[in-house]
């Protein structure tokens, strides 16, 4: 074998990929040629300095796991990830937070009160303490109760006296309703109580008596010429009607 | 078989290899990100072809579908910045060093501590030279197997570990007398 037949094996001789024929060759022209052996020596020094030296890069820890992530994602394309990426927590919990403080700000909000039936409403429960109704004039005398809101009102009341029917006077009291200035005049059914609410306004209701329920408490809605009523009680409804009647009856 | 099947054999015959691709990956790329990139890509083509994988030997299947996937990665990269020149004047002469211009191979052993100086030769070799030399003198393949990943017959994989050998050796010389001046 000469030089340039065994430069040319060499490298598959040190990589042990010659056959066994071929191998004794080389080794043969190994111990006869100094330049083949010195080649020879810088190749097996070369390989054990590429053997020894931490060359071999291993993969990076969290790369296994992504690859199963993303062959999870690949497969089952239409149902998300069930652990959830740092950023999708952050986006998740700032949008938690968000909406979070925006209910926390809506419930904290007073319920706005659509309509004034629900105003008249909120304003009789507001009107009943434990000591009994809020009442700025208290009277049964209608000639007391009906001056007292001279100058205090731009309207002059309606105040009846009613007791024949069985609904006693109590007195008034100046109120609103929604933002409406309004009188109140309480009137008292054995232990029920009875605000009528009248304000004045461009004919807010029909003329003819409109019943309804609003959060248990029966309530009677009507207008007369530019004023309007509302009388909300927790007596039941034909009760409230009579007295609505009573109360209109001229 | 199941999702859960195939997942469970794919890493039993394909991801153990893990680490060889990754390694393959950064000797190719040159860059550790690339070759996370390319590597998580190359496993999904990887998974998607699992049911045509040939032959008996994953490894070699998996390390050519990541080689691939790093071709094409780097491409892509290479339209966005022309790849750095491979210096011919200091590795064209294609002629074997003569008696190593008197440096022994004790003292290239004697610089194999400096793994960082090893590594900056190897990745100043051409990429046809690199892959070989690194599928080889680190994963330790047969010619082969070599021959399946890259896709070249093996008198190629030995023709081109010859002249790898040659440049690189030439360049730790050359890195050797560098250092000394």
């Amino acid at each position: 074998m000469n030089c340039a037949l065994a430069l040319r094996m060499l490298d598959a001789y040190i990589d042990d990929e010659l056959d066994g024929v071929t191998a004794a060759e080389i080794v043969e022209h190994l111990a006869s040629c100094p330049t083949c052996t010195e080649l020879h020596g810088h190749r097996v020094a070369m390989r054990s300095a590429l053997r020894e030296a931490p060359l071999r890069q291993v993969a990076p820890p969290g790369l296994r796991k992504s690859i199963l992530r993303g062959i999870e994602r690949q497969e089952h394309p239409e149902t998300p990830s069930r652990s959830l990426r740092w950023w999708q927590a952050i986006v998740l919990g700032c949008s938690t937070a968000v909406l979070g403080a925006m209910g926390g700000w809506w419930l904290a909000q007073p319920r706005a009160l659509e309509t004034l039936p629900e105003f008249a409403v909120a304003r009789h429960v507001a009107s009943l303490t434990p000591t009994g109704p809020r009442i700025d004039v208290a009277s049964s005398d209608r000639h007391v109760v009906r001056p007292w809101f001279q100058g205090r009102l731009e309207f002059a009341p309606m105040v009846r006296d009613l007791s024949a029917q069985g609904f006693d006077l109590m007195g008034a009291r100046l109120d609103r309703v929604g933002d409406r200035q309004a009188v109140a005049i309480v009137y008292r059914l054995h232990s029920h109580i009875i605000n009528v609410f009248s304000w004045r306004g461009p004919g807010d209701y029909a003329e003819t008596e409109r019943e309804a329920t609003i959060r248990g408490f029966n309530v009677v809605t009507w207008s007369d010429r530019d004023m309007n009523f509302a009388a909300v009680s927790d007596t039941d409804s034909a009760e409230l009607k009579r007295f609505t009647v009573a109360y209109r009856a001229p | 078989m199941t999702n859960r099947e195939r997942t469970a054999r794919f890493e039993e015959q394909v991801l153990v290899h893990l680490d060889s691709a990754y390694n393959l990956a950064r000797w190719i790329t040159r860059d550790t990100g690339t070759a996370r990139d390319a590597v998580q890509d190359g496993c999904l083509r990887a998974f998607r072809a699992f049911d045509q994988m040939q032959g008996p030997n994953a490894r070699s299947w998996f390390l050519a579908v990541i080689r691939n996937t790093c071709i094409d990665l780097l491409r892509e990269q290479r339209d966005r910045a022309v790849e750095e020149e491979y210096d011919e004047d200091l590795h064209g002469s294609g002629v074997a060093p003569e008696g190593g211009g008197g440096i022994t191979p004790e003292d290239i052993a004697a610089r194999a501590s400096d793994a960082r100086w090893l590594r900056g030769c190897i990745d100043a070799l051409p990429r046809e030279y690199r892959e070989v030399v690194v599928l080889r003198e680190l994963e330790e393949l047969s010619y082969k197997e070599i021959s399946a990943i890259v896709d070249i017959p093996i008198g190629t994989v030995m023709s081109r570990l010859a002249r790898g050998r040659d440049l690189l050796q030439q360049r730790m010389l050359f890195a050797h007398r560098q250092f000394r001046r």
